[in-house]
């Protein structure tokens, strides 16, 4: 054999790093701390982003929707039938969604669905108007096609009234271009959209639960207002800042142990003149480096997790917490080869003559 | 004589005032060369470092063989560790040959890393250790890099160290020995690592004169055992050793 034996080698890895205990160590609490500032960053953004959306459920602004995960539809009348259920203030569900185009504008197709029960209500808190008043619009698709209420709409031959004009959009951008037909609680419907008063969500949620027996796949989201220039909690999310902290996390880690390494040039430069291979030298710091990131990794992790089941946060925070941590710990162990290039860009004699201490 | 000197322009190279050495070194060496071919060969080697008008090294020959100590010296700044590393491989030559074991070294960079693996022990003159390890774990890695456990080369290891006076130092760390002492570690590596070419770069500089003794005689005792030793040396009691001195001259080169 003319190289180390790996088991020699990761001995030898292990001797240079106990042979600097403190710096060793110094060097672990360090990847630890910083882990643990890109785990608390996430945590924290998660857990406001769970505050806001917690708080608009207990405000009442929350309309549950209903629905099964296999796309079959419900029941109408059980939808209609929550209707005035503790804590329900309006109930509806949107039946089959075609498309329509209205004569005075060909072009402008639109979308339209039956809507049982007070679907309005639920949707923007107005009321609905009873079947077979006619349409009710959202308001951005009436001043659209510059219709009010009373107007009369041309639609596909058919005269039919805008009975009602209402801010069906607040919550969902889909509900802004709909037309809603007002129908009895009959047959099927694709949804059912529940209104819920203040604060009521958690105890009207078992009667949503048991309103549709013998449906299978059954799904209950809530639907939150949108208001322009506020981010939902789904946007707030996917905009987090805190979402890049791994990525600094793991450069700053990479990079201080980067800078470090340049201490250790003479030596690794040792190694290389006794008669050392360069890709057993090439695994002699990053070796160190990948153990003393590990000990900081699993020392981050250890803690945030405790700080997570110790309730600050949950678990759903937490994990995003751990998955940052991971990524930022794997960054900063293979940014560490590099220490190695930086090495080598010197020559040996250089690197030898070169004294450190 | 078996060693040769090239005197190309006459004036790089001094005397060989030297003995002829102990005869062809039976098996020393494998392959189908020739028993007592040289070891390390350089042929009209010169340098000239980036930045300096004229060259440090010119025109300097020089053959190696097994079972002998060569000497280089001269006055300070003349190129002994120029002349050293460039046989060692540590540096390319500006110009001229360097054949080891019978292979053109420089023939790819690749080769010239396994040539200089493989052949050569080195003897820094700054004694270049690993500081924070312990004697014994410097003199070890020449083992362990060759494949050696670490069990057997620590043995080994602690023997080198007992031949050059370290026996009562095995577990002090590098960085805490006196001036002389990691030269002492440095000469054992080279014992111990068992390459058959010895590059010795002043290695009796910060040692006293017993220990000089110890040294010179540890070299002499390679060469003896079937390797070949280079030792660049001012001191006489190293260069009265060896078989042939070669003299390196700065006034040949016109510097000064
Ligand atoms: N990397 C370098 N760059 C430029 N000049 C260098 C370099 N290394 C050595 N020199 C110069 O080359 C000359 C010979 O240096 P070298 O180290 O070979 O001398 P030496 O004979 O070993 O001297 P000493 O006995 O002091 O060790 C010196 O003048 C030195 O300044
Ligand atoms: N910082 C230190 N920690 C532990 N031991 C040390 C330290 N410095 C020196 N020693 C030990 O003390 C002893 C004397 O060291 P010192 O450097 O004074 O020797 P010295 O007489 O100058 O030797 P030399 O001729 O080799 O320079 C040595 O054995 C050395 O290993
Ligand atoms: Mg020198
Ligand atoms: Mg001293």
């Amino acid at each position: 054999m003319t190289d180390w034996r790996p088991s020699e080698l990761v001995r030898e890895i292990l001797a240079n790093l106990a042979a600097r205990p403190l710096q060793s160590v110094g060097a672990a609490l360090l990847a630890a701390a910083v882990l643990v500032g890109v785990g608390l960053s996430e945590l924290s953004s998660a857990t406001s982003i769970d505050a806001t959306a917690a708080g608009l459920v207990a405000s009442g602004s929350t309309t549950a929707r209903i629905a099964t995960t296999t796309g079959a539809a419900l029941p109408a009348a059980a939808c209609a039938r929550l209707d005035g259920q503790h804590g329900i203030v309006a109930v509806g569900g949107i039946g089959a969604v075609t498309t329509v185009a209205a004569a005075s504008s060909p072009s402008l197709g639109f979308p339209e669905a039956a809507a049982v029960g007070n679907l309005v209500g639920a949707l923007s808190g107005g009321s609905s108007a009873p079947p077979g008043a006619g349409l009710v619009l959202s308001d951005e698709l009436a001043s659209q096609l510059g219709v009010v209420p009373g107007s009369y709409l041309d639609i596909g031959g058919r005269a039919v009234r805008v009975a009602a004009v209402a801010a069906l959009g607040a919550r969902d951008p889909f509900f802004g271009r709909l037309v809603l037909a007002p129908s009895a609680p009959v047959g099927t419907v694709q949804a059912c959209y529940v209104q819920v008063a203040t604060g009521e969500y958690a105890s009207a949620l078992p009667s949503l639960l048991g309103a549709f027996p013998g449906v299978s796949g059954l799904t209950i989201s809530t639907v939150l207002p949108t208001t322009p220039g506020v981010p939902t909690p789904a946007a707030d999310w996917a905009g987090r800042l805190s979402r890049f902290a791994w990525v600094a996390g793991g450069v700053v880690l990479g990079a201080v142990f980067l800078l470090a390494s340049r201490a250790r040039r003479h030596e690794l430069a040792v190694y290389v003149v006794t008669g050392t291979r360069r890709t057993a030298v090439a695994l002699l710091r990053p070796g160190e480096i990948d153990l003393v990131v590990s000990a900081g990794a699993v020392v981050a992790l250890a803690w945030l997790g405790l700080f997570a089941v110790l309730g600050h946060g949950g678990w759903a925070p937490a994990r995003a917490a751990l998955v940052a941590v991971t990524r930022a710990a794997l960054l900063a162990v293979a940014t560490a080869p590099l220490g190695l290039a930086w090495m080598a860009r010197r020559d040996l004699l250089t690197l030898l003559k070169e004294r450190t201490s | 004589m078996t060693g040769a000197l090239g005197r190309r322009g006459g004036r790089g190279v001094g005397a060989d005032r030297g003995r002829p050495a102990a005869g062809p070194a039976p098996g020393a060496e494998g392959g189908a060369r020739a028993p007592d071919a040289p070891l390390l060969v350089g042929t009209h080697l010169g340098h000239t470092y980036r930045g300096l008008a004229s060259p440090v090294l010119a025109d300097i020959s020089l053959e190696v063989r097994a079972r002998e100590l060569v000497g280089v010296t001269g006055p300070s700044g003349s190129g002994k560790s120029t002349l050293l590393s460039a046989l060692g491989l540590l540096l390319p030559p500006s110009a001229g040959r360097v054949v080891v074991r019978g292979e053109d070294a420089w023939a790819s960079r690749s080769a010239a890393r396994r040539l200089a693996r493989e052949c050569f022990a080195w003897i820094l003159q700054n004694s270049a250790c690993l500081e924070a390890r312990t004697a014994l774990e410097n003199v070890a890695v020449a083992l362990l890099c060759q494949g050696e456990r670490r069990n057997a080369s620590v043995v080994q290891a602690a023997d080198a160290l007992e031949a050059v006076g370290l026996g009562e130092r095995l577990g002090a760390v590098a960085a805490t020995l006196s001036g002389g002492e990691p030269q002492r570690v440095t000469v054992a590596r080279a014992l111990a690592s068992g390459r058959p070419v010895v590059l010795a770069d002043e290695p009796t500089g910060q040692i006293d004169p017993a220990g000089t003794d110890a040294v010179a005689a540890a070299l002499r005792s390679c060469a003896t055992a079937g390797r070949a030793v280079v030792v660049a040396t001012h001191d006489p009691r190293v260069a009265r050793r060896c078989d042939r001195v070669v003299e390196l001259d700065t006034v040949a080169l016109g510097r000064r």
